[in-house]
């Protein structure tokens, strides 16, 4: 059993802190950077500490998980807020009125790289598919082209961030399973994806949250990826046994939404019968999502959570 | 009457409350001034004299914000919640059986404290009683008393224990079952006995505030069910408001809402153009929706837009309200109200769309005849 995490981590309150003193010139953008990878380090260590295989920095200074794509494209205008999902969270929303094209570079800050081992570094990005539900279109008149142009994008800013490798790219799917979704928006989101692939080093995990995995059963199986992470506080266990792939499956069975710290015995008692009746060599375990939607405190006592389970499935 | 006026929330704080005493005093009169604030030389006098007690202060801010709408000529008003920072987490550290985890974010760096539900909610004191028994003390209109609701009370918190031990199949049907609990219990244990004492107290008018109604689509029923719980055999009339949503993911469940208005957003998304054209007036396209639902109660679309510094004309006011008028096929449903709390306009400015709410209103009622 391997366990990591697949979202955002939050900001600790000296970093909201931080991030208020910049937004009242108290402190530079330099201070404000030097803040974030000092907390950043605090959680890579953290993660470290608690065994996790892929490592990531926490996307302290993500303002939210699309403006790291959007943010350096002509063609579009991050403007209003709109509801992630069904959270209390709200996020720019990308309004697209003409080809999108590259402005600048892309802000490396976005990932602090040099934190995290190569071998173990993950970067996590939305797919192309969700990038493009959650945007305002009036410019591509298919959505198929305008997923492609972004699957390119996306593309980039991996590649820039990463720019000598990483462990695992996730992309995150919540899109895919929020509504079920039609044959036409599987094959939509499985062509973006496809270009990522071609263009990303592998391997690439897709992950589902905030839906039931049971929605793009079984086409989601052909994805070309290597992982399917499942919101397990959306999913039920039953759908799952219904089939058999070759993928490897990541079980998202810690509540990231929720601040009610789940068993530990029971949570490992679950991924092992759930392993052993998928025919699972390997089970991959850790938080439903992002975890930036928990205060702080709680965050970090998931992440123990985690390394508690995987301590005692290493001992069964 | 056709179209009476009916505030809706939250003002910015009083003038006078800045910690620049030259300011204050200079604000404290010429606010008294314009809104005839009976007694109002003692508030200069108090902020003259360099005492700054906070209760007083606070009390003159509700005195001034019911003259503000009680001025601009309002039929029901409040005090502008003058003396409330926020909507969860005040009514919440009255409730029992609740726990602060920390802070979460709501966009950018932008976050609010939130809690746990740690056990069966109870309420410690009705939150909102002795404001409203205050702000009685200071008026004769109609007061509306806004206060939040339950289901957005249970959807801005965790919940430790209405989840914990809950075992079975479907992971969804757990937590749907543990939500609808969660709201219901803050319906009848602590929204439900507030609005019912504050009636009891008086109250003719109560607002229940769902700014998460249409976070969780399949959740609209839950919705309807817990404000159908506060209002149970409550003796005051009922608004429940609900902004910036896509309403039709409410439609139709929150028709079976027992209540007497409904208030939502329509200015946001509308033109700034005169007339009565569906291009110009684009807001207000969604009570024709709710026309073929024939709503049973009455719908309180905001023709006041509440992000902006623009002063509608009176002109303008008065075509929204003829179009809800005519998208809703019945004058008598509609009430003429801002999209949301006026909170992040200063007092110059919202006094101003007040008053052209008011005027707008009027002249609407006149080209019914």
């Amino acid at each position: 059993m391997i366990g990591y995490l697949v979202g955002p981590l939050p900001r600790s309150e000296a970093l909201i802190k931080a991030y208020r003193d910049h937004g009242k010139g108290r402190i530079s953008d330099a201070e404000l950077d030097r803040k974030v990878s000092e907390e950043a380090e605090k959680l890579v260590k953290l993660q470290m500490e608690a065994g996790l295989a892929y490592l990531s920095d926490g996307m302290l200074n993500w303002q939210d998980q699309l403006r790291p794509v959007f943010e350096g494209l002509d063609g579009v205008e991050l403007d209003g807020l709109s509801r992630w999902f069904d959270n209390n969270f709200f996020y720019k929303k990308p309004v697209i009125s003409g080809p999108l094209k590259r402005r600048g570079e892309v802000d490396r800050r976005y990932l602090q790289s040099g934190l995290l081992p190569r071998e173990r570094r993950k970067l996590i990005l939305p797919d192309p598919y969700t990038l493009a539900r959650l945007s305002e279109n009036t410019y591509y008149g298919r959505v198929e082209d305008l997923v492609a142009v972004l699957a390119e994008h996306l593309s980039e800013v991996v590649n820039t961030l990463a720019l000598d490798g990483y462990g695992q790219l996730q992309l995150t799917s919540p899109s895919l399973v929020f509504q079920r979704p039609s044959r036409d928006e599987l094959e939509k989101a499985a062509m973006g994806l496809e270009i990522v692939a071609s263009r990303c080093p592998r391997p690439i995990m897709l992950h589902l949250p905030y839906g039931p995995g049971g929605y793009v059963m079984p086409d989601i199986l052909d994805f070309p990826v290597e992982v399917i992470g499942f919101d397990m506080t959306a999913t039920s266990r039953k759908m799952l046994e219904e089939y058999s792939s070759e993928k490897t499956v990541y079980l998202g069975i810690l509540d990231g939404r929720n601040s009610l710290m789940e068993r530990d015995d029971r949570v490992l008692e679950e991924c092992v019968s759930l392993g052993d009746e998928l025919g699972l060599t390997e089970i991959h375990v850790g938080p439903s999502c992002g975890m930036d939607l928990l205060p702080y405190g709680v965050a970090v006592e998931k992440i123990r959570l985690l390394s508690k389970i995987l301590r005692r499935a290493e001992e069964l | 009457m056709l179209f009476p006026t009916m505030e809706v929330g939250s003002l910015r704080k009083a003038p006078f409350i800045t910690g620049d005493r030259g300011r204050a005093v200079e604000a404290a009169r010429r606010w008294g001034l314009r809104l005839s604030v009976p007694q109002y030389e003692r508030l200069v006098q108090h902020l003259s004299g360099g005492s700054w007690d906070e209760k007083i202060l606070l009390d003159w801010a509700s005195i001034y914000g019911l003259k503000f709408f009680e001025a601009a000529g309002l039929d029901i008003i409040y005090d502008g919640e003058a003396r409330r920072h926020e909507m969860y987490e005040h009514p919440i550290r009255y409730v029992e059986g609740f726990s602060f985890r920390g802070l979460v974010r709501v966009w950018d760096n932008e976050y609010y404290y939130k809690a746990a539900v740690t056990d069966r909610p109870r309420l410690k004191a009705n939150y909102h009683l002795e404001e409203f028994l205050f702000n009685r003390e200071h008026t004769s209109k109609p007061l509306k008393v806004p206060i939040t609701g339950p289901y957005t009370l249970a959807d801005w918190s965790f919940d430790e224990y209405y989840l914990a031990g809950k075992t079975g199949e479907n992971p969804a049907e757990i937590r749907r079952e543990a939500r609808h609990e969660m709201a219901m219990d803050l319906a009848r244990y602590v929204v439900g006995p507030v609005a019912r004492s504050l009636a009891e107290n008086g109250a003719t008018h109560i607002q229940v505030d769902e700014p998460a109604a249409a976070t969780k689509p399949s959740e609209v029923e839950l919705v309807v069910d817990a404000v159908n719980e506060v209002v149970k055999g409550l003796n005051a009339e009922v608004t429940v408001h609900i902004c910036y949503t896509d309403y039709s993911l409410l439609l139709p469940s929150i028709l079976d809402m027992r209540i007497a208005n409904l208030s939502i957003s329509c200015s946001n998304a509308d033109t700034t153009s005169l007339g009565m054209d569906p291009s110009a007036r684009r807001g207000f396209k969604i009570l024709e929706l709710f026309r073929e639902y024939s709503p049973g109660f009455r719908v309180a679309p905001g023709v006041i837009d509440v992000h902006t510094d623009f002063i509608e004309s009176p002109q303008l006011v008065r075509d929204r309200l003829l179009y809800s008028a005519r998208g809703l096929d019945d004058p008598a449903k509609v009430v003429a109200c801002n999209d949301c709390g006026l909170r992040t306009r200063s007092w110059e400015v919202a006094f101003e769309k007040e008053l052209s709410l008011v005027e707008g209103a009027r002249l609407a009622r006149e080209a019914l005849g």
